[in-house]
């Protein structure tokens, strides 16, 4: 044993076989190590160190004008969390989150479906169905101001063609959160129907040529072969709904400013609205903390829902219960 | 065969109807911004006496143009401030797009492709990166901004546009290259190639289509970006298209040059979008989940 490990350096020494190029001898490790170093700087700087930051900011007291920060302990946190305004904004969040939620998951199944059928036109038609998405969330937004404008809004266009009074004014305090929902959903439906239509063209035809030889109905077809196989994707896509609601601001910006009154003031919008209207910065840090344990929460909610729904479910997904009830 | 013909009609009035809830917003901005001021006071669902005046406003303040109805449209006066802010777009998305693929193609590579220690930790960096809310993720960096003299500048917005794009990027990539055939690089290196020319054949080749989807994506992504350039370069020279667009609201009162100069910066990426469709339908944006 110890002969052989004194022998063992000396004879590779004495050898001295060609070296390697050096990127072939590195091991995978340390080439995956090299490969990441870049993304791991960026990462540190623009993501880990900002957030560090402003939980500290949250912490602290900052005097932009003097320059002088003191420590605050928990009191922007009591402050944010007794403030009648956060919890009207937290209502209204879930409000919304409800509204995105309906309007982006019904258009995109309804988009997937509609797209996964044979018809004259459906490349065309797949092609253009992303170009809301493609506009971004601000266009949308400066688009639906328009469309919902009193003045001169298409709703009230048609309204006018069809020969009612064409003079509506469509954001209202009750309306103003739906309406607001409706248009961010047409912005980022067109993410959700490309997903689920992607699902939908794994199913194999030979289910539902299974299904018809049971004599499943149209709908029955629909709720024992289609759903199943779309349960997760949907399931991911509100997920994903729920962070993209949080990210609602400029929508809110354009087309109500966060009224009528407070009436579409949401938690985001609260957030820009103390942070950078109010220039409480450290108040607004405190208040973000709050919306980010809101969306963990929700989001946690519905990997809860998905994980359940997979445990139920023996088979790894949702392809195989497919398989299984279509069987029958 | 009734049955067959009801079932047709479904499937073509579906279609119907999602192109119209998805074309007719856009449609309606077409329509204002080819319409005089008087036309869109009437609220016509098309535009009567088309112009063009609305276009050439949005980039001359001497340009009078006469519209059809007689009047001679106003001067708008922005036209300065509009070709800065879509320079200005130009060069950041630019920037970002180039910095975010060289700081991405390697690490997602790495994530997609090989096994290695710290891979749980920078894809749940990744993640919760990805949800936070940009209007949270500005506090921290406006204020630190303040004290590094980056408020205001185009260096500014490119540094902090990297916290959306380089996590997409990577989040989308490193599913992408995952996807593709395990052997590629085992038949590199038993050419002799080393582990970046395998790399490389791996990116030439079958990683190529799916890639510059990704960098149009990222190009998109910063083109498109409104919240940070709006708190972070108000009214200044690095200010972006978007807030430009912003303050056209507040300082203009005509809603078709206002749509006239959104339409403008929607044009380019609708047609990126249109393009790249297929291959961006090909990548799970949703992520490796």
């Amino acid at each position: 044993m110890a002969t052989k490990t004194l022998d063992a350096p000396a004879g590779r020494g004495r050898m001295k076989p060609p070296k390697p190029p050096k990127s072939a001898a590195m091991s995978e490790q340390r080439f995956a190590h090299l490969l990441t170093l870049p993304l791991a700087v960026v990462l540190f700087a623009v993501v880990i160190f900002p957030v560090l930051y402003s939980l500290y900011m949250s912490f602290t007291n900052i005097n932009e004008l003097t320059g002088v920060n003191s420590f605050a302990g928990i009191q922007n946190y009591i402050d944010a969390l007794t403030s009648s305004e956060t919890w009207t904004a937290t209502l209204k969040t879930f409000v919304y989150v409800f509204w995105l939620t309906l309007f982006s998951g019904g258009i995109a199944l309804f988009g997937a479906l509609v797209l996964n059928e044979k018809f004259r036109g459906r490349g065309l038609a797949t092609a253009l169905v992303i170009l809301p998405w493609a506009v971004s969330l601000y266009a949308a937004a400066v688009i639906w101001r328009y469309m919902y404008s009193q003045q001169f809004g298409m709703f009230n266009a048609i309204l006018g063609a069809v020969g009612l009074p064409s003079d509506v004014n469509f954001i209202t305090p009750t309306s103003a959160l739906p309406l607001i929902a409706l248009a961010h959903a047409w912005e980022y439906s067109p993410l959700g129907i490309y997903f689920m239509l992607a699902t939908l063209q794994f199913i194999p035809a030979d289910l539902y040529n299974l299904a018809r030889t049971d004599r499943l109905s149209a709908w029955g077809r629909f709720r024992h072969v289609t759903l199943p196989y779309l349960k997760t994707p949907l399931l991911i896509f509100l997920i994903l709904v729920t962070a993209e609601a949080t990210k609602g601001f400029e929508i809110a910006y354009f087309i109500s400013g966060g009224g009528p009154g407070t009436s579409s003031t949401h938690l985001v919008f609260l957030l820009y609205k103390e942070t950078f209207v109010n220039l409480n910065l450290s108040y607004g840090a405190a208040l973000s903390w709050i919306l980010l344990v809101l969306v963990t929460v929700i989001t946690l909610g519905y990997f809860w829902v998905l994980m359940r729904g997979q445990k139920k479910d023996p088979a790894e997904d949702g392809a195989n219960s497919a398989d299984a009830r279509a069987g029958e | 065969m009734r049955k067959i013909s009801r079932r047709k009609i479904l499937v073509y009035g579906g279609a119907l109807l999602l192109l119209v809830w998805t074309l007719a917003p856009i449609y309606w901005m077409i329509n204002m911004s080819l319409s005089t001021t008087v036309a869109i006071g009437e609220g016509r669902l098309f535009p009567s006496d088309p112009t063009l005046c609305n276009y050439v406003r949005i980039f001359s303040d001497t340009f009078s143009c006469h519209t059809a109805d007689g009047a001679s449209a106003p001067v708008v006066g922005q036209a300065a401030a509009i070709r800065q802010g879509l320079v200005n777009s130009l060069i950041i998305s630019v920037v970002v797009t180039l910095v975010t693929m060289i700081v991405s193609i390697p690490a997602a590579y790495a994530i997609g492709r090989l096994v290695f220690k710290h891979k749980v930790k920078i894809l749940t960096t990744i993640v919760l990166s990805r949800s936070l809310p940009p209007v949270a993720v500005l506090i921290p960096f406006s204020s630190m901004y303040t004290t590094m003299h980056l408020q205001g500048t185009i260096l500014g917005l490119i540094i902090i546009y990297l916290t959306l794009t380089v996590p997409l990027v990577v989040w989308i990539l490193s599913g992408f290259f995952a996807s593709l055939p395990p052997n590629i690089e085992k038949l590199a290196r038993t050419d002799g190639c080393t582990r970046f020319q395998a790399l490389y054949r791996v990116l030439l080749g079958a990683a190529m289509p799916g890639v510059s989807a990704v960098a149009a994506i990222a190009f998109l992504t910063s083109w498109n970006e409104f919240t940070f350039a709006l708190i972070l370069t108000p009214a200044t020279d690095a200010q972006p298209f978007p807030p430009t667009l912003a303050a056209l609201f507040s300082h203009v009162s005509y809603p078709n040059t206002n749509a006239a100069a959104a339409l403008l910066a929607m044009i380019p990426v609708m047609i990126m979008a249109y393009v790249f469709q297929r291959r961006i339908r090909s990548l799970n944006l949703v992520g490796p989940i």
